[in-house]
Parts: C-alpha cells; sequence; structure tokens
C-alpha cells in the first residue's frame, strides 16, 4: 500500500541544514499495522508527516496504492487525504469551538455525502467507541482518554484506508492508554492499516513490526509475533 | 459544511468575546466615520447641480481706498441695469442673504426664522413649482409672501398657512404661497420670501449704487459662449457707475454649482464651505478610518493566527483553501454585518450632533442606495482582504508545522502593531493637544476683558420704531426700580459688530470707512467705558449731536489733529470732543480698528433699537422680565424683546465653540479606537509571551517586575507617538491661532499634563490586562503549554 524509496527530507534555516529522514526505504502492506520507534528528535514524526502527504519529501519516490504522490501539488495531496488517510494525534487536536459530534463530522464536510449519510455514520462511530453519551460536549469538557477516543471517531468516520497516529497514548495514562491501543487494533481487525510513531515498547507490542529510526535512518525492523488480519 | 463554518464563526465570536467587542467597537466606530464622511463629501461636493439651465452669480471684487474685498453682494440696481443693458442676459433673479429676523405672528415672536427678500420671478427663474398659490401672482404686492412647507407646518400646525398675516419690523406680510423645501444641497435657503417690492416700501431704505440694501444677482446667458464678453461689458457699466479711483467695482461670472466650495467671499449667503476646511474634515475622518480599520485587520489577524490549528485541522481532513477562505470570509462577513448595524445605529444617533458642528446637511433617508452601495463594497473589501490575511500563516507554512504552532507569524517582533500603536497614539496626541488649544482659545475669548463692562447688562430690543422722548419718558421711569444703576439708548449691541459709515478726517482728503455706533449721553456711564481724553459728548441733543467721540485707534488714521479735529459725513461737520480706549466692540474674533460714537442717529437714518440696562439685581432675568411687563404695559404697540449682552457676545464665538466640540468628539473617538486597540495588541502580546512570564517568574522575577516590564515595553512607543505629535499639533495649533487677532500662545505644559493622563489611562489598561497571568501559578501556564 505504502512504498517509499530513497526518502529524504531536509529543514533548512538562513544558516543550518538539517537532515530528518536519510534515504528511507519503506513498504507497508494493506492490512498491516506498524509501529515506528526511535529516541526524540530521530525523524519518527516527519517520517509519519511525509507519509500521511503533510509534508513533501525533498527527494526520492513515494508511492500510495501504486501512484507516485511524492511530487504532488497541495490541492492533489488534500483530495488524496480526503476519505483515505485518518489522523490521530498525541494532543489530540480537536477544535475546541466544535462539539464532539461536530468534530467527528469535520472529515465527512469535504466528502460529497448526504446528510442523512453523515449522521448514520457519526452515530455508528460514536456508539462502537462508546461515547455517544459525550456528543454534544466541547473538547474542554471531556477527560483526556475520553479526548483521544474522539479523535480516533474522527480519523476514522470516513472510512480511511490508512490511519496514522502520532504517539496516541502520549498524553494518557496507561489505563486510558491501553484502551486506545485496543480501539487501533480492533480497527485493524476490521482492515485498517495502521501507522503509529510510538516511545513506548508496550505500545510497539500491538504492532505487527516494529521500525526502529535514529538519526534519520532505519536502523532495525523487527516483526512482531502476530498474525496479520 | 457551511453550518459547521457558520457554527464555528459564531463560536469563535463568542469565545473571544473581548477581541470580538474591541474589533466590534472599532469596526461600527470606523464605518460610522467612513460612511459620514462618504456622504459629507457627496453632499458637499454635489450642491445645486439640479438646475436645468446654465445660472450664473454675479461676484465683485470691490476696490475701497486701496483695500479689496472679493464679495457677491451687489447694490440693488445693479442686476436690473445689467438685464435692461446687456443683450446676452437672459434673465436675472435677485434675492437677499437670508436673514434671521425677528417676526410676529399671532402675537407670538419667532426670531430664527430665515427671511429673505427676492424677486418675483423666483418660481420660473428656478424652474420650481409652488405646493400651493399661484406663481404668476405670488410676490406681486409690496406685502406678499411665501413660506416653505416645513416651516408653515412648524408655524401653523394643521392650520390653512394661505392668508396668514407675518409682522416683520411694523409692517404686515399676508402669506400667498408654500414652497417646496429648498433640496439640502441648495445653498438657496429661506423659510419666508417676501417681495423686493416691500424694500422700496421702507422709510429711508437706500436703493442706489452707493450702499444700502445687498443682493444676491443671478443670472442666465442667451449664449454661453459669449461669457466673456458680457463680464466685459458688466465691468463696462459698473466703470461707468464708479469712474473714481477711491471705489470701484469689478464683475465676475461663478456657476451655481460652484458656490458652495467657494468661501472666501465676504458676506456670502448660505454655509459656504472652503476646499481647506473640507479636506480637513475629511481627512479627520480618514484617520479615524484607518485607525479603525488598521486596529482591526491587525486585531483580527492576530486572533486568526491563534486560531490556525483549527484551520490546520481543517485542510488535514480535506478542506482545500478555498474551504477555508469561505470560512474565514463567513466570519469576518458575521462580524462586518454586526458592525454595520451598529454603525448604522451610532451614526443616526450621532448625525444631528454633526449636522450642526460641521454645519451641514447630511440625513441618511436620503442616500440609502449609496449606503448600501457603500456597505457592499467595505463589506467584501474588508472580508477579501481580512480572509486573505487570516489564512497567510498556512499558507507560508507546512501543515505539520502549522499544527504545532511553528509558523513564522509567531516569531515575529510584531513590528506592525508597534507601528499601528504608534499611528494611533500620535493621531490621539495631536488631535488632543489642538483640542486642548481651541479650548483655551475658546476661554481666552468669552472671559477676555473687551474692554467695557458687559456683566449683568441687558438690552431691550426693539423691532418697531419708538419716539425718542417716549424711550426717554421709559428710561427715567425703570431707573427709579430697585436694581437698576444705569439705563442708556444705542443704534446697535456693543461687542457683537457695527455698521460702517464714510467719513473724511480734518484736512486729509481721504475718504475713510470707519465703524459707527449712535448712543445716548450715558452710554460711557451704563457699559463703564473711561474717557481717556476730552469729556463726554454734551447732555444737550442739539449740542451733542454735532459731537464725536473716537477711539484710540482713530487717532492714528490721517487728518488726526488731537481733540477738537473735525470729521466730515457728507454735508454735516462734527467734532471730535473726547477719546475712549480701543475697546473691542466687534468681538475679539476679529479686529476692532477705529470707531466714531455719536447721538445723531436719526440725522444717518438711524433709531435708538436697544435701550441698555445694567443692573446690580442679583436675579437679572426677574428684573429683565419686569422690565419687560412694564415696557409691554406701557407701549402695547411697540414690539420689544430681552437680550442679556453676555449671551449675545458669547454667541460670537459659537463657531469656536462648534469646533471645540467637534475636535473634542473626533479626539474622544480616537482615544477610544487607541485605547481599544492598546488593549487588543496587549491582550494579544500578553498571550503571545505568557511562556516568557512564566519562565521570568520561575527565575525570580516579581509580579512587579513583569508589569513594570510590559509598561516599560508599551509606555516607551506612547512616548514617541508623543514626540512624533508634538510638531504636527505645534503645527496647526499656531495655524489655527493665527486667524485671531487677539490669540493666547500654546500652553506647552497642559499638553505635557494631557500626555501624562493618556499614559495612566495605558497603565491602567495594561496592568489590568497582565493582571491575570502574573497571578497564575507559572507551573501550571508552563505545563498547560
Amino acid at each position: 500500500m505504502i512504498k517509499l524509496e530513497n526518502i529524504n527530507k531536509y529543514f533548512e534555516t538562513e544558516e543550518v541544514q538539517t537532515q530528518a529522514l536519510n534515504n528511507i526505504n519503506l513498504e507497508v502492506q494493506e492490512g498491516e499495522f506498524i509501529a515506528i520507534m526511535g529516541p526524540s528528535g530521530c525523524g519518527k514524526s516527519t517520517l509519519l508527516n511525509v507519509i500521511g502527504l503533510l509534508e513533501s519529501p525533498s527527494s526520492g519516490n513515494y508511492k500510495l496504492d501504486g501512484e507516485e504522490v511524492a511530487n504532488f501539488k497541495e490541492s492533489q495531496r488534500t483530495n488524496l487525504r480526503k476519505g483515505n488517510i485518518g489522523f490521530v494525534f498525541q494532543n489530540f487536536h480537536l477544535i475546541n469551538q466544535l462539539t464532539v459530534a461536530e468534530n467527528i463530522a469535520l472529515p465527512l464536510a469535504y466528502l460529497e455525502m448526504s446528510k442523512s449519510e453523515r449522521k448514520k455514520r457519526i452515530e455508528e462511530v460514536l456508539d462502537r467507541l462508546k461515547i455517544s453519551h459525550r456528543r454534544g460536549h466541547y473538547p474542554q469538557q471531556l477527560s483526556g482518554g475520553q479526548q483521544q477516543r474522539v479523535g480516533i471517531c474522527r480519523a476514522v468516520v470516513s472510512n480511511p484506508k490508512l490511519i496514522l497516529a502520532d504517539e496516541p497514548t502520549g498524553n494518557l495514562d496507561s489505563k486510558n492508554g491501553k484502551e486506545v491501543m485496543e480501539l487501533l487494533t480492533e480497527l485493524n481487525k476490521q482492515g485498517a492499516t495502521i501507522v503509529m510513531v510510538t516511545h513506548s515498547q508496550r505500545d510497539a507490542n500491538y504492532a505487527h513490526r516494529v521500525i526502529s529510526l535514529l538519526d534519520g535512518e532505519i536502523v532495525t525492523e523487527v516483526e512482531n509475533d502476530i498474525e496479520l488480519f | 459544511m457551511y453550518k459547521i463554518y457558520f457554527n464555528l464563526a459564531v463560536r469563535n465570536l463568542i469565545k473571544n468575546y473581548q477581541n470580538t467587542l474591541i474589533n466590534l467597537l472599532g469596526l461600527s466606530l470606523g464605518l460610522a466615520s467612513a460612511l459620514f464622511i462618504f456622504l459629507f463629501f457627496h453632499l458637499e461636493t454635489n450642491f445645486d447641480n439640479f438646475y436645468k439651465d446654465d445660472i450664473y452669480r454675479i461676484t465683485h471684487k470691490r476696490f475701497i481706498y486701496g483695500d479689496v474685498d472679493h464679495t457677491a453682494q451687489a447694490f440693488y440696481p445693479e442686476g436690473g441695469t445689467f438685464l435692461e443693458k446687456i443683450e446676452n442676459i437672459n434673465e436675472m433673479f435677485l434675492i437677499s442673504n437670508p436673514n434671521p429676523s425677528p417676526i410676529y405672528i399671532h402675537n407670538q415672536r419667532y426670531a430664527d426664522i430665515r427671511m429673505s427678500v427676492g424677486s418675483a420671478n423666483y418660481f420660473s427663474f428656478f424652474g420650481i413649482e409652488l405646493l400651493r398659490g399661484d406663481a404668476e401672482k405670488v410676490l406681486q404686492a409690496n406685502n406678499s409672501a411665501v413660506i416653505t412647507a416645513s416651516m408653515a407646518e412648524k408655524i401653523f400646525g394643521k392650520a390653512d398657512p394661505i392668508g396668514q398675516e407675518i409682522e416683520l419690523y411694523g409692517t404686515k406680510l399676508f402669506i400667498e404661497g408654500i414652497i417646496p423645501d429648498r433640496p439640502v444641497n441648495s445653498h438657496l435657503q429661506f423659510d419666508v420670501l417676501f417681495p423686493e417690492k416691500w424694500v422700496s416700501e421702507q422709510n429711508g431704505a437706500y436703493l442706489g449704487w452707493n450702499g444700502g440694501w445687498n443682493f444676491n444677482v443671478y443670472i442666465k446667458l442667451l449664449h454661453e459662449d459669449q461669457k466673456e464678453a458680457t463680464i466685459t461689458a458688466m465691468n463696462k457699466i459698473l466703470d461707468e457707475v464708479y469712474p473714481n479711483d477711491d471705489f470701484s467695482v469689478e464683475a465676475s461670472l461663478q456657476t451655481i454649482e460652484s458656490i458652495h466650495l467657494n468661501k472666501g467671499l465676504s458676506y456670502d449667503t448660505g454655509n459656504p464651505r472652503s476646499n481647506e476646511s473640507l479636506w480637513i474634515i475629511i481627512a479627520a475622518g480618514c484617520i479615524i478610518l484607518s485607525l479603525a480599520l488598521l486596529n482591526f485587520v491587525v486585531l483580527y489577524t492576530a486572533q486568526k493566527d491563534e486560531e490556525i490549528h483549527s484551520l490546520t485541522l481543517m485542510k488535514i481532513y480535506g478542506a482545500h483553501h478555498r474551504d477555508l477562505w469561505i470560512s474565514t470570509c463567513m466570519e469576518v462577513f458575521l462580524m462586518v454585518g454586526i458592525a454595520t448595524l451598529i454603525s448604522i445605529f451610532t451614526l443616526n444617533i450621532a448625525l444631528p450632533f454633526l449636522n450642526d458642528q460641521l454645519v451641514t446637511r447630511v440625513f441618511l433617508s436620503n442616500y440609502i442606495p449609496y449606503i448600501l452601495g457603500f456597505y457592499a463594497i467595505i463589506g467584501v473589501v474588508l472580508t477579501m482582504v481580512l480572509s486573505s490575511l487570516s489564512l497567510r500563516g498556512i499558507k507560508r507554512s507546512s501543515l505539520s508545522k502549522s499544527l504545532n504552532g511553528q509558523t513564522s507569524i509567531y516569531a515575529s517582533k510584531g513590528w506592525s502593531e508597534k507601528a499601528l500603536l504608534v499611528f494611533q497614539f500620535s493621531t490621539v496626541f495631536v488631535l488632543s493637544c489642538v483640542g486642548i488649544t481651541v479650548y483655551q482659545q475658546h476661554y481666552h475669548l468669552i472671559h477676555k476683558d473687551l474692554g467695557f463692562q458687559h456683566q449683568n447688562v441687558f438690552t431691550l430690543d426693539l423691532s418697531t420704531v419708538m419716539p425718542l422722548e417716549a424711550q426717554q419718558s421709559f428710561k427715567e421711569k425703570i431707573l427709579k426700580k430697585p436694581g437698576i444703576e444705569t439705563v442708556s439708548m444705542s443704534s446697535q449691541m456693543i461687542g457683537v459688530g457695527l455698521t460702517k459709515n464714510g467719513y473724511s478726517i480734518g484736512e486729509s482728503e481721504r475718504s475713510e470707512i470707519i465703524n459707527a455706533l449712535y448712543v445716548s449721553n450715558d452710554f460711557l456711564e451704563c457699559f463703564d467705558i473711561p474717557l481717556l481724553e476730552g469729556e463726554n459728548l454734551h447732555t444737550n441733543k442739539t449740542i451733542s449731536d454735532r459731537q464725536i467721540l473716537v477711539n484710540e485707534a482713530f487717532k492714528k488714521l490721517e487728518g488726526w489733529n488731537g481733540l477738537g479735529t473735525i470729521v466730515h459725513r457728507g454735508d454735516r461737520d462734527y467734532e471730535v470732543v473726547g477719546v475712549i480706549p480701543s475697546i473691542s466692540f466687534n468681538s475679539l474674533a476679529y479686529q476692532s480698528g477705529p470707531l466714531i460714537i455719536g447721538t445723531s442717529a436719526r440725522i444717518d437714518g438711524w433709531n435708538f433699537d436697544y435701550i441698555n440696562i445694567k443692573t446690580s439685581s442679583k436675579n437679572p432675568y426677574q428684573l429683565a422680565n419686569e422690565v419687560l411687563d412694564e415696557f409691554q404695559k406701557d407701549y402695547p404697540d411697540v414690539r420689544a424683546f430681552i437680550t442679556f449682552y453676555n449671551d449675545e457676545i458669547a454667541y460670537n464665538y459659537n463657531y469656536i465653540k462648534s469646533q471645540q466640540q467637534a475636535s473634542f468628539f473626533f479626539g474622544c473617538i480616537a482615544i477610544l479606537i487607541a485605547i481599544s486597540g492598546l488593549w487588543g495588541i496587549t491582550r494579544f502580546s500578553v498571550l503571545k509571551r505568557t511562556k516568557e512570564m512564566s519562565i521570568r517568574r520561575v527565575n525570580g522575577a516579581s509580579r512587579l517586575d513583569i508589569l513594570k516590564l510590559f509598561n516599560r515595553d508599551y509606555l516607551q512607543w506612547i512616548s514617541l507617538s508623543f514626540l512624533l505629535a508634538m510638531p504636527i499639533a505645534n503645527y496647526f495649533g499656531n495655524d489655527w491661532l493665527s486667524a485671531f487677532p487677539d490669540r493666547i500662545g500654546i500652553e506647552y505644559i497642559s499638553w505635557v499634563m494631557m500626555g501624562v493622563v493618556v499614559a495612566i489611562i495605558s497603565i491602567i489598561t495594561i496592568t489590568m490586562i497582565c493582571w491575570k497571568i502574573v497571578n497564575m501559578n507559572p507551573s501550571e501556564i508552563l505545563r498547560d503549554l
């Protein structure tokens, strides 16, 4: 599903050029759940952003579902993201001025979908993630765990093929963190491809494959003994 | 999708209610100012543009003994003579300046009705149709009058005005027609028009080529291409009428459309406005508008910079830039819509005041299509500009950076905000300093010693001629009344401007135009005017009618040879018997110059229309009413009313008071916008620097240290504004003062005091905003960031 070939990413300031990704080659199969690990500043989040089309690589090839997307324009990237990629963030990144239901509805707003279908989808994910009773609340009225559930709802409401999670348990206690990981695993079982950045070995154990980065390079790839669904 | 945008827009406005209120306040004031300026400009530049024919008014350059006077005023015979002798003049109409003359209707006095004398062809000349009456017949008889519809309704209500009687200077006129109110953009405004024939019926009315009644003369030409030849022909006639070089007149023509914006003609009709004052008002409005708009743009975009997170999320989940733009547009449009309603409401309330102070007649109901167009244009432009500016952050940076708040706009030093602060406060200081100077000059003029006593002096203003003997008899009667100290008579009120006559002095062959006042011989005592040389006018009127008093300025004239100098007027000679100080008989706003005081009123066609009464009563207003009651009881046929000298003299300076109130009004708006701008800018700055404040607190800074830091940061910019504003305020202050012969010097200490007050308000504002964050636990803030 994802094929990265010789991906490099540089960040430049007036004085310094920093290489965030160095010759990354990576393939992710459909339905796979992979975890990316590594110390701070090793390029994990940058890699996730490139995969999620939030950043363009400085060089290299990126094929998503067989289509070369590395040099896509912003509008093309937006169209590709729309309905195909869901994002889960460490800081949840919910819009404080919108209710839970409205936050979840955000990805659907840009898909040509009937109002009834939108409503149905939102109800489904709210039920699935057991936060229906919170649909009218605002993010600041929820606990961290509940906020991340909403974040996951938003990521999956459009039934994307790919879910990208950037340290999804980073701001949660262990109990809530475990719940979130179980949710992601459940989604993966239902067919979603998941790429997750994490610092936690425990969370990485939920993945089929763990990729370790150091200074922008893949240093190891370890397969967990988990059956691919 | 649009529902989410709308919800987001409404909730953003509610969430940021402080910014919303500041923005709405500034934007509403700005829009109201802009709308007013737009309509004001439109009105002022479109005067008298509705006539079918080309109409000209005759203007004159009068050369009087070396002085040049520019005026549109023509002596009575001029228009008729030109029409008769110059073939290219097709039609002519003459009208006197509208004069607020006291008239009586059903025994009730109306003091502020504008009366004009005009020729009977008014309706055909200007193409005006009468609402009531026959245009062919009205103004033909010498006692005919027409009245405007609004004034007829004001005076007579539902009663029929036709046939109603108006008493003017003791003569009776009858309303024969009702005319529609003149458009607000006509310079020819009056309430009642009565015929030129009425003038010729007045005793002693001079209607010759050498003075007397003045008229504005309007003409239409047969052939426009012969305009220059017509002017030449007019001047040829004038050269024949005035062959003497001491007094000559040169005529020219001005189009009727150009009259309003052609100030500079003495004693002009209506309220002509100079181009200069038009642009000053427009500049003041534009400055306020730019202050408000800049405030709005800077504060709103700063607010949107804070909301970049929401916009980024929308984009991550599939929103194109166009979608974000629509979302932002909706929010801006909502804000502009609310501000529009507030601005219309505010302007509607402020309009009477603005119209009054700026002597204009802007009415919103007259310009509904313009107003809609104006708001549509401003709304669209603001929406486009703000939406583009608000999205600049997300356009410049990658989505991941925007999401984490790492856009370059957060790292800026805020130079645009600092520049805005300096611009705002410089404007505030200039407006306030000039406003203070206007106030001080007005105070000075009101309270300055005019050289005569006018406190507790009131006058019985007689609208009908009264025999001198009767006046004398009434004088002796009321002198017995407790509280009345002195009574004297005069032809005019001193201190508000006097008439001028032509004289020659001593052996000099030169003629002088000199202010003259006719009084009874106890006038000096009544007004506590000291005699510097010689003696007062004789108590025997036969003797005093050959005597005059002069002021010190008179002594500088050619021909002066000390006391006993003979002054000639026509075939009469007057002996100077005394000299008084140079009192301010024309108010302090104008140079007073030489003055002649005599008793021979009737000889020069004047009457003693004023019985001046000096009182020591503690309740002068009650005493004045008692005197009036007594007078009306004794002389029921003589129309009279009471005027206090203090009120009348203060009326001289009303235009300065208007300027003072207008500068105060605009100054207050500027201060309000500037302080709201300071509030908004400081608030955003504090929010941006919350982390810095917390780190400083963790590292040992006290609350006071933090407050000092912020106050110092802003006060240095406010101080810079003060320094920048001073030379500008100094220039405008001195320029304005230079128009007054009697003026104050600028009191810089009051400007500094005003600067201190603004600084204190600023410190309070900054401290209030910083206070909450300064008092929060710094560890909580750092944890949340």
